[in-house]
This record gives structure tokens, C-alpha cells and sequence, in this order.
């Protein structure tokens, strides 16, 4: 229940990160972008949109992974808003633990669909 | 009446600098806290008063001594179920609402849902924050801060409850309503550890006080044993509207800045006396 209440307001504080609508924006004009290089391309447009749509993809959810990871880590040991937290009645352990898995959380949540490989489609073709 | 807060010869030390040079921050600090009283820990800006309440509540770790919180190890869940902690300078979770935030640290506390509700409400309106319920944290002043802090030490309805300058920065009204939730505390009974480097407000609110200074506590006791109650030196301050002499002297700050300075027809004067 302590654990869920802290997974919770974890996952509420990432998206409510300015941060995070940054690069969603960003990662929406990249993809609109790879439209118009398809336009430049002789004939194969699709295989244009779908490399430059996927590395989109991947680089800025490794970028949401790292930035929105670290920064929580940050910000809650920076603020000392974990010193709130750990005087209550949790396992400061539980507390680090779960503080130190978030930028993994982040990555192996994108992974299923990304695969790190995406990051270079010019490599699996 | 029975000890709540007990620290016996406590000790710690910061390693610091590129050469890890030692620091020591305690030095063999021990009091006790009985219940039922507000306890100020008075000391000047480095003394160790913020150290103290962190080794109190398991933030850091001390070299040596021992603390018990209620009979217990301070860093037992028992002795934390029964104790809240408002930090210096908070910060808290600025993307929470001043109920979400509330609902956040209760359930901590496994409060039960219509416990909970009851509870954050209370607090709000004991803390004065009813109509910023739906505001989020980033939005919060200094003092609404300070009063949701109180507001979250005070959720899980603690005997003992740790204050580290909770009156710092605040205004005299902000200072005047936390000092009032504070002697509101100590009428219900509860026993609060005051830390502060004002001694209008120790002297104000507390019962018995700690005097802390470069790490070791100089003196303790009830607050009327160390206060002398017999006037050792009066002050009699007298004051009044500076004659002026000529219209030049008003037209030239130079000079003006030098009659206030000079021995000249002086506009104020102070006789001191021993008693």
C-alpha cells in the first residue's frame, strides 16, 4: 500500500513534468518532419517515414527515460523532500530502491517497443 | 511524567573539503524530553540544531550515542508512527494539489479512507487553508508552505512532534498563526521539540529549553530557571522632533547627514543603569 502510494505519486509527478510535454512536442515535429523528407525521396517514401518516425521514437524515449529519471532522483534529494518521507514509518531502503530503479523503469517500458537497434534502422535492413 | 525524547552522549562528524577533513558537528549531545512539553532547542545559525533532529529522526546516521524515541529505537517504525517532522525551508512535491499532497503522506500512515478524509480536512482549516485545497504546491507562498508542512506533521495525530525553525522567514502574521497551532499542540498534550535561533519565540512558547552551541549543549532546564527574572540593567530611551536651527542645514544632506552624527543638539538620548 506505502509502496503503491509512492509508485503512484512518482508516476504523477513524471507526468505532470513540463519537461516531458518538451520533448513530446519536439518528438510530434520530428515526425511531421520525416513527411517532408519523404517528399525529397525517389520512390521510398515509406521506408523515409519509418526510419525517421522509429529513431524519433526511440531517441526521445531514451531521452524521456534519462531526463525524467534523473531528474526525479534529483529533485527529491535536492529539495529534501525525501527527508519528509523517510521520518514517516517506510523502509528508507524501499524508498532508495525504488528512487534508483525509475530511469530503468522508464527505459524497459519503452523497450517492447522500441528495440535499442531502432536507433540505426539502416542497421537491420 | 514520563521521558518521550531521550539522547544520550551523541556524536557526529562531517568529512569535508577535497581532503575530507573532519568536522565535528556534535559533541556528545544529551537531553531528555518529558511529555507534554514544548522543548526549545536554542542556538545560534551552525550550532548543530538541524544535525540533531536529523540523527533524532534516522535522516543520518550518528557515530556514537543512543536516542529513543518513546522507549524505542529512533529508528524503529513504532517510534515513527508516533512522531511528525516539519523540516527547515521545506519543499514539497510542487506538482501535488494541498489535498493531493495531504492524501499522499496519509497514506503513508495507512489511514483509512473516511479517517483520511476527515483528517485532511481538519488540518486544512486548522492550518487556515480551506480555500487553497485545489492549488498546487508551485503556486504556495512561503507561509502557506510552512502551514501545509505543519499540516503533514501533523496527519497521523503524533505525540511528538519535530519543528525545525518553523517560524523562519515567515511575517509576523504567519509567525503569530504558527505559534498559535504550536500552543494549540501543547494544550492537547502533545510534546513538541522547538528548534530555533530566536529566543522571542522559545521564550514565548516552550517549557523547557536547550541552549546548543558549536555542538555541545551549554545549558538546560525550565525555561524561568534560565531566564533571570531580576532586572540587571534598565534602558530608558528618550526621543523626540530634532529642532532645527537653520533652513541650510535641510537643503544641504551632507550636512544633515553630519548633525545626526555629531555631538551637536543631539535627538536622541539613552540612559543605562544598573538595577
Amino acid at each position: 500500500m506505502k509502496i503503491k502510494a509512492i509508485a503512484f505519486n512518482t508516476f504523477k509527478e513524471a507526468i505532470r513534468d513540463r519537461i516531458l510535454y518538451l520533448l513530446l512536442f519536439f518528438a510530434a515535429v520530428c515526425i511531421i518532419f520525416s513527411r517532408l523528407l519523404a517528399l525529397l525521396t525517389v520512390g521510398d517514401k515509406v521506408k523515409i517515414i519509418k526510419d525517421v518516425g522509429l529513431t524519433s521514437l526511440s531517441l526521445f524515449g531514451a531521452l524521456m527515460a534519462i531526463l525524467m529519471g534523473t531528474g526525479l532522483v534529483f529533485k527529491e534529494i535536492d529539495k529534501k523532500t525525501i527527508y519528509t518521507i523517510v521520518s514517516k514509518p517506510i523502509h528508507p531502503v524501499g524508498k532508495v530502491f525504488r528512487a534508483s530503479l525509475n530511469p530503468f523503469y522508464h527505459a524497459s517500458s519503452y523497450e517492447p517497443y522500441f528495440p535499442g537497434f531502432s536507433l540505426f534502422p539502416h542497421l537491420h535492413d | 511524567m514520563a521521558t518521550v525524547l531521550k539522547i544520550e552522549n551523541l556524536h557526529k562528524s562531517f568529512k569535508l573539503g577535497f581532503l575530507l577533513k573532519k568536522k565535528e558537528i556534535l559533541r556528545g549531545i544529551s537531553l531528555s524530553v518529558e511529555q507534554g512539553e514544548v522543548f526549545g532547542y536554542l542556538g545560534p545559525n551552525g550550532a548543530g540544531k538541524t544535525t540533531t533532529i536529523k540523527c533524532i529522526l534516522g535522516l543520518i546516521f550518528p557515530e556514537k550515542g543512543k536516542i529513543e524515541i518513546f522507549g524505542h529505537s529512533h529508528l524503529s517504525p513504532k517510534a515513527k508512527e508516533k512522531t511528525g517532522f516539519l523540516p527547515e525551508n521545506p519543499y514539497f512535491y510542487d506538482h501535488l494539489t494541498a489535498s493531493e499532497f495531504l492524501d499522499y503522506y496519509s497514506q503513508l500512515f495507512l489511514l483509512k479512507k473516511e479517517e483520511k478524509e476527515e483528517k485532511i480536512k481538519s488540518l486544512l482549516r486548522l492550518v487556515n487553508l480551506e480555500d487553497s485545497v485545489d492549488l498546487q504546491l508551485r503556486k504556495f507562498s512561503r507561509g502557506m508552505l510552512q502551514r501545509i508542512g505543519m499540516a503533514q506533521a501533523l496527519l497521523n495525530d503524533p505525540s511528538l512532534v519535530f519543528l525545525d525553525e518553523p517560524l523562519g522567514g515567515l511575517d509576523p502574521l504567519g509567525r503569530k498563526e504558527l505559534r498559535d497551532i504550536i500552543v494549540r499542540l501543547k494544550d492537547e498534550g502533545k510534546t513538541v521539540f522547538l528548534s530555533s535561533h530566536i529566543l522571542q519565540d522559545i521564550e514565548m512558547i516552550c517549557n523547557r529549553v536547550a541552549i546548543i552551541v558549536n555542538g555541545e549543549i551549554i545549558n538546560q532546564g525550565a525555561l524561568h530557571d534560565l531566564v533571570s527574572e531580576k532586572i540587571l540593567f534598565t534602558e530608558v530611551v528618550l526621543s523626540g522632533k530634532k529642532i532645527l536651527g537653520k533652513s541650510s542645514s535641510l537643503s544641504n544632506p551632507a550636512r544633515e547627514k553630519s548633525t545626526l552624527l555629531s555631538p551637536g543638539p543631539k535627538p536622541l538620548k539613552i540612559f543605562s543603569w544598573k538595577s
